[in-house]
């Protein structure tokens, strides 16, 4: 199990969201370089704001519900990737997906 | 005597139940709420402190219900006529122990909750308008719930939540209104009015329940078989082991809609069986119940 620890300050602001779209979503993470960020229920849009390191830094979403269900992601680095959102659909109940910024 | 448990009217006949919330932000981690359920309004505060990094929570949310006075506009009108009304606080912890690396998603959320309420009752035990008694009565209810969740964090692993309640509530009800005749008017015609003669009454119930929510990993449907005992006492004792007591059964299914807003709709059979105590329904007695739910999750049942 990989150490947890808080994310570097740096230059890069950094907005997440996750909101549930269709169907039934029961819980949100959000893991910035393994740290826990977000945590929440998923009958509504959770964001989470923070600086990361302007060195690699990885993303990673797991997301619970029921069947295939769908939810939204949202990543917001003004500067670098404004306003970028995608809609994931939900396999058996969960999903994962990791990205490097 | 006319037993007005739960599990009474509840689950002897098929329910329908949906309610109107919303939660709005007042300032840094205080969001006031509202909501709007079985003609009753519900408002306060909500204070949240949370470590997410460490996966904690803790929440305090105190609030105030009183009945709505016209149902079909949702009015409230509060003035000197007002005496029936709950003070609630609930507190929660959640504790979470999710990682990035560990495929086990998993954690528990404890809850207490408790209630007080004064209402004032009005009868007249000699069957004239002259003769009012009142009498001031303090309710009161307490709850504990504790939700546990461990899932396989991969596509298609099944999700478990057992989940356990206990709670204790001693609430004052007046007593039903009956005809009081009147004496016969000037053309020999006697009617009757409808008037509380009676006391109020309390009854101290103890329920404790427990259920265990399956969601198979594939599908739109997850799974909950619950069991609940209650028990009541005997009219204005706190005791609530010594009258009526039921064990009901109940086995949930649920289908998830692939639709906005977290809708839940669950069909269960349920069997009540009393045993202790006497009621005014059968030693066994059975039906169905339905439940609409939106802007709810897998977790929220019990």
């Amino acid at each position: 199990m990989a150490k947890q620890s808080k994310p570097k300050a740096g230059g890069r602001k950094l907005t997440l969201s996750l909101a549930p779209v269709k169907g039934s979503i029961t819980l949100f993470y959000a893991f910035v370089n393994d740290v826990k960020v977000l945590w929440d229920d998923g009958t509504a849009k959770r964001s989470w704001t923070g600086i990361i390191p302007d060195t690699q830094v990885r993303i990673k979403v797991r997301v619970v519900g029921i069947g295939a269900a769908e939810y939204g992601l949202n990543i917001d680095l003004p500067g670098i990737a404004n306003d970028q959102s995608l809609n994931l659909q939900l396999q058996g109940g969960y999903h994962e997906t990791e990205i490097t910024l | 005597m006319k037993q007005k448990l739960l599990f009474s009217l509840c689950c002897l006949l098929p329910a329908v139940i949906w309610a109107q919330s919303t939660r709005f932000e007042i300032l840094p981690f205080v969001n006031g709420t509202t909501t709007i359920k079985e003609g009753q309004l519900e408002a306060g505060p909500f204070f949240s402190w949370k470590n997410v990094s460490a996966g904690r929570k803790l929440a305090i949310q105190p609030t105030l219900r009183l009945p709505l006075t016209d149902k079909d506009n949702n009015l409230l009108q509060i003035d000197r006529f007002t005496k029936t009304w709950r003070s609630i606080v609930a507190f929660q912890y959640a504790r979470d122990f999710t990682t990035a690396a560990s495929p086990l998603i998993t954690g528990y959320i404890l809850s207490f909750q408790g209630e007080y309420g004064f209402s004032e009752f009005k009868y007249y035990p000699t069957g004239k308008k002259t003769d009012a008694l009142k009498e001031g009565k303090h309710s009161y209810a307490f709850e504990l719930k504790y939700i546990r969740y461990r899932n396989v964090g991969a596509a298609h692993g099944k999700q478990i939540s057992p989940q356990f309640r206990l709670r204790y509530s001693y609430d004052w009800e007046a007593a039903d209104k009956v005809g009081v005749v009147r004496p016969p008017n000037g053309n020999g015609l006697a009617t009757t009015t409808d008037m509380v003669v009676d006391r109020p009454s309390a009854t101290p119930t103890l329920s404790p329940a427990a259920a265990l929510q399956y969601y198979p990993g594939q599908g739109n449907f997850s799974y909950a078989p619950a069991l609940y005992y209650d028990m009541s006492g005997k009219n204005r004792q706190s005791n609530p082991f010594n009258d009526l007591h039921r064990l009901r059964v109940e086995a949930w299914a649920f289908f998830y809609p692939l639709a906005e807003g977290n809708v839940k709709i669950g069909l269960s059979p349920f069997l009540s069986i009393r045993t202790k105590g006497d009621d005014d329904y059968r030693t066994l007695e059975y039906g169905g119940l339905i439940t609409v739910k939106f802007g709810t999750t897998f977790l929220q049942f019990l």
